[in-house]
């Protein structure tokens, strides 16, 4: 008896919508990576008439290291993304190439290297 | 689900008004100083001794209107950049927390509802790394949410401010005109400029007064830099800053 159970068309039609995923990505990481500040972007008001200590550069790099992150992140998403879809497609193509076999190999179907 | 959003006014109108407003209001200010120093030089045979008393009130006068200037050049040199201010903040609501929120629920929507169906070790592993991304997504979502509403709370302190000093430079420009310096005859002109210099340096030093309060509110929204590195340097999801690994290269 297998240990599974599958209706391998289904985890085809799952795939497209990881990609639609990536889709969906691509402009956001476009739009963080586009969200720099200058540190005049800050404060309006002038620090030397209103005799205030308004260190602006010190958010500016805050803000930055933030903004890089966010945009550094979503790369990971991407590859990621396009990368489950793939492989929901190669797991329907074991499970049809093979109907007798009991388990599939988790570390091979989850290796973008292995077919 | 709500968004940050659905709560903002139109800043960047509000800010360009202010703006528009203060540009107006230097330019009375500057001419009708300008006109009035012509005014007390053309008289200067006239006013003979009462220059000294003139000079004082002149220097008190110029005083004010050179910080009134200071603040508004300083705004101008900043307008722009802030307008990206603004622009930004509601790009992280429109461009990045919306989009992404809107991938969360699909991940355990499924295209087919054979899906459901698939049982196994191997939709075990599927599941998890799912849930994975799902939580990913939800922690991306969360950190959009917050530099958003970071930025949006220094957006606010700039807009009261150049709001606040819309005020000032429309009260200054009505004292400049409502004395009108330019005008008065030479035996008045040592009173009008006593009296203008007295006018211009309250209103001055008391809408200073103001500023300050909105750029003290302005230190205290943007005073939370520790908050923003700990957000990115809070692991639970991020493992070392990167996205969660499903398939491996």
């Amino acid at each position: 008896m297998t240990g599974y159970k599958v209706v391998t068309d289904a985890l085809r039609k799952e795939a497209p919508k990881w990609d639609d995923f990536t889709r969906a990505v691509v402009p956001v990481k476009h739009a963080v990576e586009d969200a720099s500040l200058g540190v005049f972007a800050f404060f309006c008001g002038n620090p030397v008439v209103l005799a205030l200590d308004i260190n602006a550069a010190l958010h500016q790099t805050a803000y930055e290291g933030y903004r890089s992150f966010m945009a550094s992140v979503l790369n990971g998403a991407l590859d990621e993304f396009m990368q489950i879809g793939d492989t929901l497609v190669k797991i329907a193509g074991k499970y049809d190439a093979a109907e007798d076999i009991v388990e599939l190999d988790l570390d091979s179907v989850w290796d973008a290297k292995q077919n | 689900m709500t968004t940050p959003m659905g709560q903002q006014p139109d800043y960047k109108g509000m800010f360009d008004q202010a703006c528009q407003q203060i540009g107006d209001a230097i330019k009375t200010v500057v001419d009708k100083f300008n006109s009035f120093v012509k005014h007390v030089y053309d008289n200067r045979f006239f006013l003979g001794p009462a220059l000294l008393v003139i000079k004082g009130a002149m220097e008190k006068l110029r005083e004010g209107v050179d910080k009134l200037v200071q603040l508004v050049q300083y705004l101008m040199d900043h307008q722009l950049p802030v307008v990206s201010l603004i622009v930004q903040s509601f790009n992280w609501v429109y461009k990045v927390h919306n989009p992404i929120s809107n991938l969360s629920g699909q991940v355990t929507d499924y295209r087919s509802e054979n899906f459901e169906q698939w049982t196994g070790p191997t939709r075990n592993s599927y599941n998890r790394k799912a849930t994975e991304q799902k939580a990913a997504i939800d922690d991306y979502v969360k950190k959009s949410e917050f530099v958003s509403s970071w930025l949006f709370n220094i957006v606010k302190t700039n807009v009261d401010y150049v709001a606040g000093l819309a005020g000032i430079a429309a009260k200054v420009a009505g004292g400049m005109v409502q004395v009108s310096g330019e005008t008065v005859t030479v035996v008045m002109i040592p009173f009008a400029a006593d009296q203008l210099a007295k006018l211009i340096s309250t209103l001055v030093e008391e809408g200073i007064k103001t500023l300050v309060k909105y750029a003290q509110n302005f230190i205290g929204a943007i005073g939370n830099v520790r908050d923003i590195a700990s957000q990115v340097g809070d692991a639970t999801v991020f493992t070392n800053g990167k996205w969660p690994i499903a398939v491996a290269n």
